[in-house]
Parts: C-alpha cells; sequence; structure tokens
C-alpha cells in the first residue's frame, strides 16, 4: 500500500482510530494488532511475500534468543550464521541472483568462455533490504551483547513489521524500537500532533515537489538521445533534488504516522544539501542506514583507527555494499565507489568547521553538485545510460526544455519551488525549534497555514489520472 | 462598567480552560476532531470550486454534458419514445430528429464518445428514471470496448466526461466503484481534482470558465436530441486507394470482447426484461473495404447477442454496397471508421424502416398531436415527411396532388433547412412499381421580379437518396433565392436515353421561349 494512495487513506484512519481506543491498553493485544495491519498494509501489493517476512522474523526471534542463552561462543556464532544466511540468503536470491549470475556470464564471456547461468523470473519483495537489515541489526546487537532479546513474541514480530516504516525505513536498531512495543503507549497530544503535520509536511514535499521533479526526469532520462545539454544539467539536478524529496517525504511520513501510533522512529535526514564535506554529508543522509553500515561494517573492519590502506579499503568496501544494497546493478557499485572516493579525495579540500561562510558555501555547492554527478548512474538503468547523460552534458542547446513534461509555466514553478524549500532548509538548520515556535502561534494564523498547505496541494499537486503509480523512490530497494 | 466588563472577561477565560481541558484529557478525540473540521473545510473549497465550474472540462468537445443536459430539460415536457445508447458511432450515425420526424415520436441519443457497455447500462438506468421509451436500441461498437477498469488515460477522460454529465445522485453513488478503480473515485466526482492542472496546462479554459461563471451559462434553446454531427465530407480517393492498396485496416477476425462487457449487455437486457421495454441491438457500419473477415466479427458478436431474444439490426452484415456508398464514412484510413452526416441519414431511415415493418411494436405516434408538430416543425427530417403549413412564412406548400405530363405530384414545398443557408424545393411523388430513383425531375415555376410574373425551370431535382420513406419518393434541389409563385408544369426524366430526353425537352422549351 503506497502512502499516497486513497487505499492508505481510508487505511490509516481506522487503524489509528481501533488502535487507540480498542487495543493500546493491551500490550499483547496492541501488538497482534499492528502485525495484523502491518501484514495486510505489505501484503496489499503481494501477500505472497508476507511469508519471508514471517520466515525472518522466526528466525531471528528463536537465534536471538539462543545467542543470549547460550554459553558456548561457538553455539553462538552457529545462531548467528544461521540467521545471516537465513535472511542474506532471501536478499541475495530475490535481489542478487541475477545479477550474479549475469556478473559470472559477463566475466566468463570476457575471457572467451561460455557460460549459461540459470536466469529466474525473480519479483523484488518490497522493502526486503530494509527489513532484513532492521532483523540482521537485531541478532547482531545480541551477538555483540549490546541488546537483551525480547521474550515477547508478538512484539519481536510487530518490532519486525511494523508497517509505517516496513518498506523503506527508517531501519531502526532493535535497542530503540523493541521496548516500544513491550509498554503500553501514553497519549500525547504534541506527539500526535507532531506526527500530523509531520505526515502533512511529507504529503507536500512528495506530491507538490517531488512528483513534479519525476516527471522531468522521467521525460529526459527516457529521451537520452534527444536530450541537449541544458536539459541533461537540469534533469541531473532536479533528480538530486527529487531523491532527497521523495526519500525524505516517504521518512516524514513514516515518522508521522509512527508518531501517531504513539512510537518514536529515529530521524533519517538532516539537511544532506548543505553539508560543507562528504563526510558530513553521510551523517546527514539516510542517517540510518550510514550508521548501519558503520556500526557493523566499518568499525569491524576497523573504520579509520588502522592503517591508511586498510582505511580507504574499509571505505571503499562501505561505500560499495552500499550501492549494492541499493540496487543490484553495477550502476549502483560505481555509484557508491564514487562516493567513497569523494570522501577519500574530496573531503580534504573542503572546509574545516570554523571556515568563512562562503568557503562553507563553496564547499557546500561543491558536495552537493558532486553528489548529483555522482547519482546520473543511480538513475541511469545501465552504465552506457549513465554515460551517455555525462556526455549529453556538452551537447549545445536544442531549445528542447519545456518539451519533457514540464511546459515553461510549470518547469518556473519547479525551479521556483526549489529555491523556496532550500530557503526552508536553511532556516531550519539555523533555528532546529521552528515547530515549537509554530505551535505556540495563535490559534488562526496555525490554521490559515495548515489550510493554505492543504489547499496547495490539492491545486499545485502533480497527481491526477494516469499520475497514480507515484511510487516512492526507495520502494524499489 | 469596567466591573462588569471585567467579570465577563474572567468567566469566558474560564468557560475556554475549561473547554480546551476536557479536550486535552481526550487527545485521540482532541486531534480527530481537528483533523476531521480540516478535511470538512477542505471538501467545502472543492466542493465549491467544483459547483462554480472553475475547472471543468471544454463544453465545446464534453456534448455528453450537452446531451444529458438536453435530455432533463427535454423530458421534463416529454416523452422519450426512442432511446439509442451507444458511443460514437451512434452519434455519429443515426439522426434523432429525421428518426423522430419518420417515426412520429420522441427518439433521443444518449450516446458518449468512447464508451463501454458499463457506462451505457448506467446511463440506461438513470435515463429510465426520466422516461417511459417504447423501445430502446443499442448499438454494438461499446461491446468490444475495453474492461471498464483497465482504460488508459484517453477513455477514462471519456468516461469521466460521461460520468459528469450524469445527474442523479443515487445511479451515480451505486455506479462509481462499477466504472472506476478505487483511485479514480475521486477524479470521477471531482473536476476540481481531475483537471486542477489546467493551471499549467491549460490556462486558457481557465479562463473560459472564469468567464463563464461570470456572465453564465448561455442558454442553448435549440432541440438537441443527442446527434453530434462531425463528418460532413464522405470517403475521398486517397484513402480509398489505400483500401486497394493496404488492404483493410480493421480484421474482424481480432474481434472480442471482454467478461465486463459481456456482463453488462446482460445487465442491460435484464433491465429492459424488468422494465417491459423491447431492445433493439443496432450495428451500424463501416465502410465494407474498412473491415476485413468481417463474418468472424460477426460470429463472435452473434455468439453473444444470440442468447438473447432480442432482435439485431446489422447493418454491416450483408452490407449494402448500394446503399452506403464511400459518401456515408469519415474520411479516414485510422481503425474507428464514422459514419458521415450523409451516412447516418441513409442509416437512420433504414433503422426507421426496421422498426416499422420489421418489429411488432405498439409505438405511439405523436404525428398529430399539436404539441408534437410544434417541438418538431421546420427541423431536419420534417418536411420530408410531412407538409408544409399554408400559413407558414418562411416556408412555402407550393402544389399538392398536381398531376403535370408524365409524374402526379403529391406535394411541392420550398423550405429554409434547419442547417443551411440556401432554400431547397422538395418535391414528393407517390411510390408506385416503377423504379424513379434513377430519375430526375424538372419543374416549370413562375416567380415574382420587379413586379413582374416571370418562369424558369428548376433543372434538376434529383432523387434523393437520403431520405427513403415507405409511400414517396422525394425530389430535391438546392434553388436560387427568388420569390416562386407557382409550379406550373413538371417533367420526369428517366430512362438509359435520359440525355436525349432532357437534350430534346430543353431545345423545346428554347424554342417555346423564342416564340
Amino acid at each position: 500500500m503506497l502512502f499516497n494512495s486513497i487505499d492508505f487513506g481510508i487505511f490509516f484512519p481506522i487503524v489509528f482510530l481501533l488502535y487507540w481506543v480498542f487495543f493500546n491498553n493491551n500490550i499483547l493485544l496492541r501488538n497482534v494488532f499492528l502485525i495484523a495491519v502491518s501484514y495486510l498494509f505489505y501484503g496489499w501489493w503481494d501477500w505472497r511475500f508476507l511469508s519471508l517476512i514471517v520466515i525472518s522474523s522466526l528466525i531471528d526471534f528463536i537465534a536471538g534468543n539462543k545467542i543470549f542463552t547460550t554459553q558456548k561462543k561457538s553455539t553462538k556464532k552457529q545462531w548467528l550464521l544461521l540467521s545471516l544466511i537465513i535472511n542474506l540468503g532471501f536478499l541475495g536470491f530475490f535481489k542478487y541472483h541475477n545479477f550474479f549470475i549475469d556478473s559470472f556470464v559477463g566475466a566468463f564471456s570476457f575471457f572467451g568462455q561460455t557460460f549459461n547461468g540459470p536466469q529466474l523470473n525473480i519479483i523484488l519483495p518490497v522493502g526486503i533490504s530494509f527489513y532484513t537489515f532492521q532483523t540482521l541489526s537485531y541478532t547482531l546487537d545480541i551477538y555483540y551483547n549490546r541488546f537483551k532479546p525480547t521474550k515477547n513474541v508478538f512484539a519481536f514480530f510487530a518490532f519486525v513489521s511494523f508497517f509505517p516504516q516496513l518498506v523503506a525505513g527508517p531501519i531502526e536498531r532493535a535497542k530503540d524500537l523493541v521496548p516500544q512495543f513491550l509498554k503500553v503507549n501514553i497519549v500525547n497530544y504534541e506527539l500526535l500532533r507532531s506526527g500530523l503535520l509531520l505526515m502533512l509536511w511529507g504529503f507536500f514535499k512528495k506530491i507538490v515537489i517531488a512528483d513534479r521533479l519525476a516527471i522531468f526526469v522521467d521525460g529526459a532520462y527516457g529521451d537520452l538521445a534527444g536530450i541537449d545539454g541544458v536539459t541533461s544539467l537540469f534533469a541531473v539536478l532536479f533528480f538530486a533534488f527529487q531523491l532527497y524529496i521523495d526519500f525524505s517525504a516517504y521518512s516524514d511520513i513514516a515518522i508521522g504516522s509512527s508518531r501517531l501510533l504513539g512510537f518514536k522512529l529515529s530521524s533519517n535526514f538532516n539537511r544532506p544539501y548543505l553539508a560543507a564535506s562528504f563526510s558530513d554529508f553521510w551523517k546527514r543522509w539516510h542517517i540510518s542506514l550510514s550508521s548501519w553500515f558503520k556500526d557493523y561494517v566499518y568499525i569491524p573492519l576497523g573504520g579509520n583507527r588502522t592503517s591508511k590502506v586498510k582505511f580507504i579499503r574499509n571505505i571503499l568496501v562501505v561505500f560499495m555494499l552500499s550501492g549494492l544494497w541499493h540496487g543490484a546493478s553495477w550502476n549502483f557499485v560505481f555509484w557508491g565507489l564514487i562516493n567513497g572516493v569523494f570522501i577519500l579525495l574530496i573531503d580534504r579540500f573542503l572546509v574545516k568547521k570554523d571556515a568563512h561562510i562562503i568557503r562553507k558555501i563553496i564547499a557546500s555547492l561543491t558536495v552537493a553538485t558532486l553528489w548529483a554527478l555522482s547519482l546520473v548512474f543511480f538513475r541511469a538503468e545501465t552504465l552506457s545510460n549513465a554515460l551517455s547523460m555525462y556526455g549529453n552534458l556538452f551537447i549545445e542547446s536544442k531549445s528542447v526544455l519545456f518539451e519533457y513534461g514540464l511546459n515553461q509555466k510549470e518547469f518556473y514553478f519547479t525551479l521556483k519551488l526549489l529555491v523556496g524549500y532550500m530557503i526552508f532548509e536553511l532556516i531550519l538548520e539555523k533555528y532546529t525549534n521552528i515547530f515549537s515556535w509554530f505551535t505556540k502561534k495563535n490559534f488562526i494564523f496555525r490554521w490559515v497555514l495548515y489550510i493554505s498547505v492543504v489547499l496547495f496541494i490539492v491545486f499545485y499537486g502533480s497527481y491526477g489520472v494516469g499520475l497514480n503509480d507515484n511510487n516512492f523512490i526507495y520502494f524499489q530497494f | 462598567m469596567g466591573k462588569k466588563a471585567s467579570h465577563k472577561k474572567t468567566v469566558s477565560k474560564k468557560t475556554f480552560t475549561k473547554k480546551s481541558g476536557i479536550l486535552s484529557k481526550f487527545p485521540v478525540i482532541h486531534l480527530t476532531l481537528k483533523a476531521a473540521i480540516l478535511t470538512a473545510i477542505i471538501w467545502v473549497v472543492i466542493g465549491y470550486v467544483d459547483q462554480k465550474g472553475y475547472f471543468n472540462p471544454n463544453q465545446k468537445n464534453n456534448h455528453t454534458k450537452t446531451k444529458w443536459d438536453s435530455y432533463y430539460s427535454f423530458t421534463e415536457d416529454n416523452n422519450v419514445d426512442v432511446l439509442l445508447l451507444g458511443n460514437s458511432h451512434l452519434y455519429s450515425g443515426i439522426n434523432p430528429k429525421n428518426l423522430s420526424a419518420t417515426l412520429g415520436l420522441n427518439a433521443f441519443i444518449l450516446a458518449s464518445p468512447g464508451t463501454n457497455m458499463a457506462d451505457t447500462y448506467y446511463s440506461l438506468k438513470e435515463a429510465l428514471k426520466l422516461s417511459s421509451p417504447g423501445l430502446v436500441v443499442v448499438e454494438t461498437y461499446g461491446i468490444n470496448d475495453f474492461n471498464p477498469y483497465q482504460l488508459d488515460k484517453g477513455h477514462l477522460s471519456d468516461q469521466f466526461k460521461s460520468f459528469y454529465a450524469r445527474k442523479d445522485l443515487t445511479t451515480k453513488i451505486t455506479s462509481t466503484p462499477f466504472l472506476f478503480s478505487a483511485e479514480n473515485y475521486l477524479y470521477a466526482w471531482s473536476n476540481t481534482l481531475r483537471n486542477h492542472d489546467f493551471i499549467f496546462k491549460d490556462s486558457l479554459q481557465l479562463a473560459k470558465n472564469k468567464e463563464l461563471i461570470k456572465n453564465g451559462p448561455v442558454e442553448n434553446k435549440k432541440l438537441n436530441l443527442g446527434r453530434f454531427v462531425r463528418f460532413n465530407t464522405g470517403l475521398e480517393k486517397d484513402i480509398l486507394k489505400k483500401y486497394d492498396s493496404l488492404g483493410a485496416p480493421v480484421d474482424g477476425s481480432a474481434y472480442s470482447y471482454s467478461s465486463y462487457a459481456a456482463h453488462y449487455v446482460d445487465q442491460i437486457v435484464e433491465l429492459c426484461n424488468k422494465q417491459e421495454i423491447p431492445l433493439l441491438f443496432l450495428t451500424l457500419p463501416m465502410y465494407h473495404k474498412h473491415v476485413s473477415n468481417y463474418t468472424s466479427w460477426k460470429t463472435t458478436l452473434g455468439s453473444m447477442l444470440e442468447k438473447y431474444p432480442n432482435s439485431w439490426l446489422n447493418m454491416q452484415s450483408p452490407f449494402d454496397t448500394t446503399a452506403f456508398l464511400p459518401m456515408c464514412f469519415e474520411n479516414t484510413y485510422k481503425q474507428n471508421q464514422h459514419m458521415s452526416y450523409n451516412g447516418s441519414l441513409i442509416a437512420t431511415y433504414k433503422l426507421a424502416d426496421y422498426i416499422k415493418n420489421n418489429m411488432k411494436l405498439s409505438l405511439i405516434n405523436r404525428s398529430n398531436e399539436l404539441y408534437w408538430k410544434q417541438v418538431f416543425y421546420g427541423k431536419e427530417g420534417y418536411f420530408e415527411n410531412y407538409p408544409v403549413l399554408k400559413n407558414d412564412k418562411v416556408n412555402q406548400l407550393m402544389c399538392t396532388d398536381f398531376k403535370t405530363n408524365n409524374v402526379l405530384l403529391e406535394e411541392v414545398s420550398i423550405i429554409k433547412p434547419e442547417k443551411g443557408a440556401n432554400k431547397i424545393i422538395i418535391a414528393k411523388i407517390k411510390k408506385s412499381k416503377e423504379d424513379i430513383t434513377k430519375c430526375k425531375l424538372r419543374l416549370l415555376a413562375t416567380f415574382k421580379q420587379d413586379n413582374q410574373l416571370k418562369a424558369t425551370n428548376i433543372d434538376y431535382l434529383q432523387y434523393d437518396i437520403l431520405h427513403e420513406l415507405d409511400e414517396m419518393n422525394i425530389f430535391k434541389a438546392m434553388i436560387k433565392p427568388l420569390d416562386f409563385q407557382e409550379i406550373k408544369a413538371g417533367l420526369l426524366f428517366c430512362g438509359e436515353d435520359l440525355d436525349k430526353a432532357i437534350a430534346a425537352s430543353n431545345k423545346a422549351a428554347a424554342k417555346k421561349n423564342n416564340q
């Protein structure tokens, strides 16, 4: 079920009311209810893949408890291995099977050999990368003695399948989220209101900005032979904004809807396009995934407290894996590696903390521009398409800018929206408690703003007949 | 005074605190209430904009709306006796005014472009709430149209327009889930939500709508029975050549229909049975070279229709090549070929003939009702079927029952047609065993010019193949705008030596003039 669908518009208010009226006061009932509605939410897309979530949850629940209760280290390791094999096995089969087969075939043919691997017609289960990493963190944390497993099977199943963050994160750590399923949530108006407003903000970002950018980006990337330099440049820039706004909108709606059910999820973005270095950028971008790789791959490999060569290796391994996590193609591997290289090579030329504002601005623009350019690998369907897009940047103008879904009027409107959005981000960077300032304003001011935002979505949103398939980009991972 | 005011202020503050306190104990209800109020406000605004019509689709293209508006206004004072439903093939292929005139009743076409059988069924359901037809005619092209849930944007647009045009709330509510998939419900109900992108993509329409709202709708007093004329010329040489070089663009063996279509045909039959209304399936033709393997098409469609006892008038098969000439069809090689204006007249009279002579119906005959005459007098097809009134100041009855030379003129009139600037002379000759369809008619008429009475030949009135009546042959010609007084003589030229006879007659006339 998509957040931006009529189905969810009916589903969520019903869940919200049933949850608070009938279920919240009894932990067992509440968790069973949450599992049921989460499975319904997921099954709306394809109920067959619910079995993967159930198996994954069951294995990790048992493995977690076995790892914790077993004294013998080798047995602990065996249970951890079982969890890793099952979870990564599912992920590997559904997401990477064809990629590895393709790559093997490619490698064999490179050396003049022929190898016919079995290509399967596999559907990628929505959100498999997200919930796999979330459950892995559970067994890994128990193995490293960072967390005690829960004995409440329903709480654990609810933790794995919690619908607001099931299909695209944030990837929560067990220590932060599992305890919330073990206690009765206290109803708090401020939390509920902030949740609703965050959802509203998420919908605004998705429907008004991201989906409008998508029209242009899809049009331009769909006509690589026809676009000129200016169009390519805007396609590259617009995709950087689309990806950020689309994914952060999803996170806002996920966090907001969780708050409406009394749960607190971790923040996933912190104004990444204001980062003045790449290392700063990755602390602000998809925080739950970055921190996952940091905790479970980068630090176990030795992090930066090791030799320079190993540090370089660690960075490149983490970014390569991060790329591969996003998608089973060499495009994503390149994209990840490029970003690793940016950290290793570019960051040293960028600013330190106390630099002059002008230098900071230049650094931020450098980071954002290089990031946007790297995303060509992320967006293009193949490596050759990505190279075509880079080549297109140097084609002289053919005056086709307004032929890719956004006419002149809408194109300039989109530009204004982006400028306004970035100004708002700058304000937020300086005044982080703007929400509490807003909630203290008088009733009329607040309601005029609420109504205006919703009406803005209604009249200026990019939705309509034939535009119903506005999936969130990160659903594909 | 000051104390009182101060007291009041304290009381109201207390009340406010108390109210706020109650709600704060129930944060879920508090938030739900506020969210509900916000939602209600937004819907009120959307409803207001919808009702005003700022985002209404182009009215000129949305002729379905005009049809439904006309249907509602027509049925305020009239009953629709023959109701025809279908898609663009129907409103291009049948002329309801001619049909009404020929049958002497009220025929109405409720057809919308690109419609399917589900839409047709719900249109029929709504239409029957306002009228009690003696016959329902369903054109069959909609049967091989799409599953209503799998419509693409273009076809959805037609379906939205049709839905928007309908007015009956109950039928609309109950039909919504059967006509649209869930993600399109709101678009079906709100032009604002569906067309909000006019702001960027059609500011011209937005401006037109604003103007319309400001000035109010233009009242259309013309009789609209659902006809929508689109194609005035017939097939031309370039397309006819294509048939010979490329073959037929439509392959009848590819004809199919969905289970949804079959279901709704079933529903239509059931509804008509329930209300005891005779139902006729009608298939209008495409040009015979436009369709290959029609037998296969006919068999597939027939396998569905033969389940029902209802009649099926199939004008495609066997195709009457002498009646449906190239002039009868839209000049196109694309798959969806409609009938031209001329074609629609021929099809209309064939339909009328079929209803009168093949269906054993007891349809009402209103041709003697004064009110009916007032409604239809002078409209398309009227004068071909009925005489001009003697006191008519626009149209002129020249003579009746006038035997002259080799012809008995039942009636000769000069009329000003509903459409077109030129006057037309119509001569009606009673049908006999002789085939006079290839003949030409010359009339000698007097006219006044500069207060002098002069005479002229009206050469020639051609046999009118577009208005084939039961009892009369009609001959027609466009005439100069002269002040005609009387028909003095008439002569029918027939047979193979037509040209010779005309030449001889011309010679004789010239000689007479010279004398």
